[in-house]
């Protein structure tokens, strides 16, 4: 089985960094309204240090175990995907039961040269089911494998 | 071109007016009108009259010997051509007002793309009848020779009044009575006024007993509430399944049933993805069974779950699966593993404490019911670990699982989309694993899962079925 490219770590640090960022701004607001109030809880400055902390003590590890922990491989006529943190899912997706498959990039793994898949299905719950940290060749290739398996008959 | 009924107009107007309901509410509760509603009424009345008649003048359909040509919008402008040979079926939808009225909507199911689909609301009842004979004709003349001759329909099921209201009778849900109440509360209607209205200073002394004895009280309201749920139960029952019928036509089956609305449903049996029976602890004990189809389709309508048998003793359950698929329904299940039941009670005990200091919030006398917690949970796991179980035959894989809402699906591994295995943190300690197999046309919640196996089974269990969902496809390579 193959991992990602290495350089998700990055993406998804910078992710976590933008919510982290996006939470210390919501504790701000909070300690700034609340600086001389007598019914604020916890001492000042703390609930911006706290969500500082733990935000940025999140972005460092979580990358790290959810790449050790991504695994995928292609064979002939499925894709195997191997994931999850505390939840640890192992999920087949036959290449005939995709029915359409995009590649899909935001800002940040633009900058990277990273790419995603996302493979849809008929299915309810995984009927998308998303391969991130490729690299852009790599993403493209797969998808001209993955392409002649299109099905014709959704039913 | 042809248009729409006139008294269309008529038909959308009222439709629309709940909503001018909810903004005059203010006004029939009896305050005095103010500046801000009436500007919003105005407001109303100025869009919503035009949009219905604009739309109304818009709309024009056609039937032409290879296509349904419906144009419509009224900011854009819509033309749908749909071709005859695209056209699965033509349902007929009447609502109590368009019954009144003689008038009737007309659905167009296609086998393309959500964008073909259409709707005629709404036609005299002729016309749509006209429609459907229309479209059926020109369908065998377009493909006279890949089209086998029309199949006779036989009726595998049909409900008398009778069987109606027991089948009701064992619907009991308190969802309908929230519903009633949160409706009364929007209202500002209390139970306590509503009461005084009926009883009109009658049964006075019942209301001061009540007044005295809090516990006789609650008990009262309980048991009337109940009462209220099984009730709402059977008449939303009734408004559903009245005169239901199932028939078969070749390879489709169609479904007819309504009080108010007539609803009719044509289920083709290849968009079936999954066959459901279920059943409740009540239901069980007296043999009544449901079974329900799992559909894949291509919008919101058209994809979900439909009811095939409302209410059926096991072996008419059985023989019209039959009429389906060919299936053999499992004698013995395979169990999961017993550590299922260590897992299941922490959740119970976890979730019913949470549940309970979180209402004992609101109302502290609750803190009493947290005695029964540590017996509930042990009790519901392991009714939950004796009702859950799957089972492997040559061409679907069995799961049930449920114990209030008690439900076994077949699975055919042909019909299956994606395969997973999840394991958390607390089952990977105790070495247990989930196996997940995603269907098309599978409700949010309450899919198949088959829980807790032992790691190894389910990863065996997910090899075994992969290969079966394997063959599957390569036995039907050929012909494809």
């Amino acid at each position: 089985m193959e991992s990602l490219d290495p350089a998700i770590r990055i993406v998804w640090r910078i992710k976590l960094l933008l919510w982290t960022l996006a939470g210390t701004l919501l504790a701000l607001v909070y300690e700034l309204t609340h600086w001389f109030a007598p019914d604020r809880w916890g001492p000042q400055g703390f609930w911006v240090l706290l969500v500082l902390l733990l935000g940025s003590s999140l972005s460092w590890w979580l990358p790290k175990l959810r790449y050790r922990y991504w695994r995928y491989a292609l064979s002939p006529e499925e894709l195997v995907l191997e994931r999850g943190v505390l939840v640890r899912v192992r999920t087949i997706v036959p290449l005939r039961r995709v029915q359409h498959l995009d590649i899909a990039q935001d800002l940040i793994e633009r900058e990277l040269g990273l790419a995603r898949i996302v493979l849809h299905t008929a299915g309810t719950r995984h009927s998308a089911v998303v391969l991130p940290g490729l690299r852009q060749e790599q993403a493209e290739a797969l998808r001209e494998k993955v392409r002649q398996y299109l099905l014709e008959d959704t039913l | 071109m042809r248009r729409l009924h006139p008294l269309t107009l008529l038909v959308r107007l009222v439709m629309s007016s709940p909503a001018l309901g909810i903004l005059l509410l203010p006004t029939l509760r009896g305050q005095p009108v103010d500046r801000g509603t009436l500007v919003l009424v105005i407001l109303y009345v100025l869009v919503a009259f035009p949009l219905i008649l604009a739309h109304y003048i818009r709309f024009r359909y056609a039937l032409t010997p290879r296509e349904l040509i419906i144009e419509s919008g009224v900011l854009t402008h819509r033309r749908r051509n749909i071709p005859i040979d695209r056209i699965q079926n033509v349902q007929i939808e009447r609502t109590l007002l368009a019954r009144l009225l003689g008038l009737a909507r007309v659905r167009i199911e296609t086998a393309g793309s959500a964008e073909t689909e259409g709707e005629i609301a709404f036609v005299r009842l002729a016309e749509a009848q006209r429609l459907k004979e229309q479209v059926q004709t020109f369908r065998r003349d377009y493909g006279a020779a890949t089209q086998t001759p029309p199949q006779r329909r036989t009726l595998l099921f049909a409900m008398s009044l009778g069987q109606l209201l027991r089948s009701g009778a064992f619907r009991f849900s308190l969802v309908y009575l929230a519903g009633i109440f949160s409706g009364m509360e929007y209202l500002e209607l209390t139970p306590e006024d509503l009461i005084d209205w009926v009883v009109r200073g009658r049964l006075h002394w019942v209301q001061e007993a009540f007044a005295q004895a809090p516990l006789l009280a609650t008990t009262a309201t309980l048991l009337l509430a109940a009462l209220l749920g099984w009730l709402a139960g059977i008449v939303i029952h009734v408004v559903r399944f009245y005169d239901f019928q199932l028939w078969q036509e070749g390879e489709r089956l169609y479904l007819r049933s309504g009080l108010f609305t007539v609803a009719e449903h044509v289920v083709p049996n290849r968009r079936i993805q999954a066959l459901v029976i279920r059943t409740n602890p009540l239901m069980q004990h007296f043999g009544w069974y449901a079974l329900e189809a799992q559909l894949m389709g291509i919008g919101q309508e058209t994809q979900g779950v439909r009811m095939l048998v409302p209410f059926a003793r096991p072996g008419e359950i059985q023989r019209i699966a039959a009429c389906v698929w060919p299936v053999a329904w499992p004698a013995a299940w395979e169990k999961v593993s017993p550590r299922m039941m260590r897992r299941t009670t922490i959740r119970y005990l976890v979730a019913g404490t949470v549940l309970l200091l979180g209402l004992g919030w609101i109302w502290p006398a609750a803190h009493w019911l947290l005695v029964g917690v540590p017996l509930g949970a042990p009790l519901m796991a392991w009714l939950q670990y004796r009702r859950h179980g799957y089972a492997l035959t040559e061409q679907y894989l069995f799961v049930r699982q449920g114990v209030f809402r008690h439900r076994i699906w077949c699975l055919p591994y042909c019909k299956m989309q994606v395969f997973s295995v999840r394991r958390s943190l607390f089952q990977r300690r105790w070495k247990l694993a989930n196996l997940d197999v995603d269907m098309a046309g599978a409700p949010f919640t309450g899919t198949p899962v088959v829980r807790d196996l032992p790691e190894t089974v389910a990863e065996q269990l997910l090899q075994a079925v992969y290969a079966r969902f394997q063959t599957c496809w390569k036995m039907q390579a050929p012909s494809a």
